[in-house]
């Protein structure tokens, strides 16, 4: 019997491997309008993301963070609007960073040459007040782009204008990893259009908590009718944001839950989501963030 | 009752032989740039070393540009840091990976004990270390980080530069696609503090192609290694020089090496 299994779940692994060949084959070759060669002209031609996930405060990193990473740098590269730098560190998050020697840093990002933030983040990650400073005036009064995805609302519960500028923070994910309906509230934004109005997922789905719909502009939510009763669940309206967008200041955030499993990565529409959530928030699309009631 | 069982086994089989298993070998990309120079390809390798691994189902891989994981030791956080401790502290160490892909530069900060440990992660414990490029750069002042890498980086005379590249060894699992002679287009490193008696050269520049009459060349015998293998203690070591520019990494040919050198590093090929 246990051999009959291990058969089945090798032909099961063999037809696995085979599809992801198959799709990997149809992955278009080449840079395709990237950076490639042109990285190092003097003017710059894209846009640069800096690609933030600094996980070095205690709780587990997610094991989707560094595919996260690499699907938010590939899809900058190969569609050429935007270079990425990925950093595990926050020597970054300043308008003039500092090598570990004290000296100005050689090379790589800062808050002063990259348009947007691509933050996964978690918990308390250390900032000192200049660092902290530095980013709320990159978004509010640069203009710059800020787009986080699912741990991101936990991070830095120690600081309001954190919150603030999120629009809202982690309270629990009452079902754990679990299918769920989602309910597309604004398909006319450039980073759900491509969602049919209701569809389902499996997600880790996380409650949001210390929001107001006057101050974001819900994209997605989930459908609470069709969720199974949870004491953890603290809001009694039966609102469950997803994703939303709003205004901070002059600049564009953008958050989404969605993205706990490495392979939630590799759903073309997740993907996407994010992709063109970066695209709004460096500019590059216009949508209209303000913030409306449930409907 | 057998039937579930049988279900359940099958359920189990499948799940632990998936691409997203526990089985695949696990590669921290290590790219500690907080001290120097950071090289505009670095995100781009190392996202494409993550992406080849998991496409080719051969390792998952962690990228971190923070240095924390260079420990054996639990990593702990003093109580009123702001940090969380305790039972949901679960952050993975060395002992978690078995192979390290390095493109850091220059001096990076890491204590006595974590020297120790990188060191023993790949001498006692016998995993990888696969190096590129800058890595050549990095830990001049220690000495041991040299021997375990097999050479240092020189300066690069003729920056970046067409070269002729001369496979020493078309055997190896990293250098089998190439062909004898490939012309590349890199900054080109000159390598010191080597021996050919300590390092398997796998491919070097041919000397005779390249201007000698630089300023920096201070290779006489004409010796510029591009890529080599060896051993540390019980574990398997690989560098190249290849990958200054972002696009080096869309290269098919500069791919497989990695990660040809990846998994001959964790033992997956000989």
């Amino acid at each position: 019997m246990k051999r009959l299994g291990t058969v089945i779940g090798a032909i099961g692994a063999a037809a696995l491997v085979l599809w992801q060949s198959a799709a990997a084959m149809q992955q278009p070759q080449g840079r395709g309008g990237g950076r490639g060669s042109g990285r190092g002209a003097p003017v710059r031609q894209r846009k640069a993301v800096l690609a933030w996930a600094d996980t070095r405060n205690g709780i587990a990193q997610h094991d989707s963070v560094s595919h996260a990473l690499a699907v938010i740098e590939r899809l900058g590269y190969e569609s050429g609007l935007y270079d990425t730098y990925i950093r595990t560190d926050s020597n970054i998050i300043s308008k003039q960073p500092l090598m570990t020697d004290g000296k100005p840093a050689s090379g790589g990002p800062s808050l002063a040459n990259v348009d947007a933030i691509f933050f996964l983040g978690h918990r308390e990650i250390q900032l000192d007040r200049q660092q902290k400073a530095d980013l709320l005036s990159f978004v509010h009064d640069e203009g710059k782009g800020f787009v986080a995805g699912h741990t991101a609302s936990t991070a830095f519960e120690s600081w309001p204008e954190f919150g603030e500028m999120l629009g809202a923070r982690y309270d629990g994910h009452p079902w754990n990893t679990v299918a769920g309906t989602v309910i597309n509230e604004d398909p006319a934004f450039p980073a759900t259009k491509h969602f049919p109005p209701v569809f389902n997922i499996t997600e880790e789905f996380y409650q949001a908590q210390a929001y107001s719909r006057a101050n974001i502009r819900v994209l997605l939510r989930l459908d609470m009718s069709k969720m199974a009763p949870n004491p953890e669940v603290h809001r009694t309206d039966g609102d469950f944001p997803l994703a939303w967008a709003r205004m901070y200041g002059k600049g564009r955030v953008f958050y989404s839950s969605f993205g706990h499993a490495a392979a939630t990565w590799d759903n073309p529409d997740i993907s996407r989501m994010y992709f063109e959530a970066l695209k709004w928030s460096l500019g590059l699309t216009d949508a209209d963030t303000t913030p409306r009631p449930m409907k | 009752m057998r039937n579930a069982l049988a279900l359940a086994i099958v359920l189990l089989v499948a799940v632990s032989t998936g691409p997203h298993a526990q089985v695949r070998k696990r590669v921290l990309a290590w790219a500690d740039v907080r001290s120097g120079y950071q090289h505009d390809s670095i995100s781009h390798a190392v996202a494409t070393i993550e992406r080849l691994g998991r496409e080719s189902g051969s390792y998952d891989t962690f990228i971190r540009t923070d240095s924390q994981l260079i420990t054996k030791h639990p990593i702990t956080f003093p109580a009123g840091t702001g940090i969380a401790t305790g039972e949901e502290f679960n952050v993975r160490n060395l002992n978690y990976f078995d192979a390290i892909f390095f493109f850091g530069v220059r001096e990076i900060e890491l204590s006595a004990e974590q020297r120790a440990d990188l060191l023993s992660f790949v001498r006692e414990d016998g995993k990888g270390f696969v190096a590129a490029h800058s890595a050549a750069t990095a830990f001049f002042s220690w000495p041991e980080f040299g021997e375990m890498l097999g050479g240092r980086f020189d300066e690069h005379p003729w920056g970046i530069a067409d070269g002729t590249v001369v496979v020493d060894d078309p055997a190896f699992p990293a250098m089998r696609h190439f062909a004898p002679r490939v012309t590349v287009h890199d900054e080109l490193y000159q390598i010191k503090d080597f021996s050919r008696d300590k390092i398997h050269v796998l491919a070097h520049l041919d000397a005779s192609m390249l201007d000698l009459t630089r300023p920096l060349v201070h290779r006489k015998d004409g010796d510029f290694p591009v890529a080599w293998a060896k051993s540390y203690g019980k574990g398997r070591v690989f560098y190249s020089s290849l990958g200054h520019d972002a696009d080096d990494w869309d290269n098919p040919a500069l791919q497989k090496m990695y990660v040809e050198a990846i998994r001959w590093s964790l033992r997956l090929v000989e």
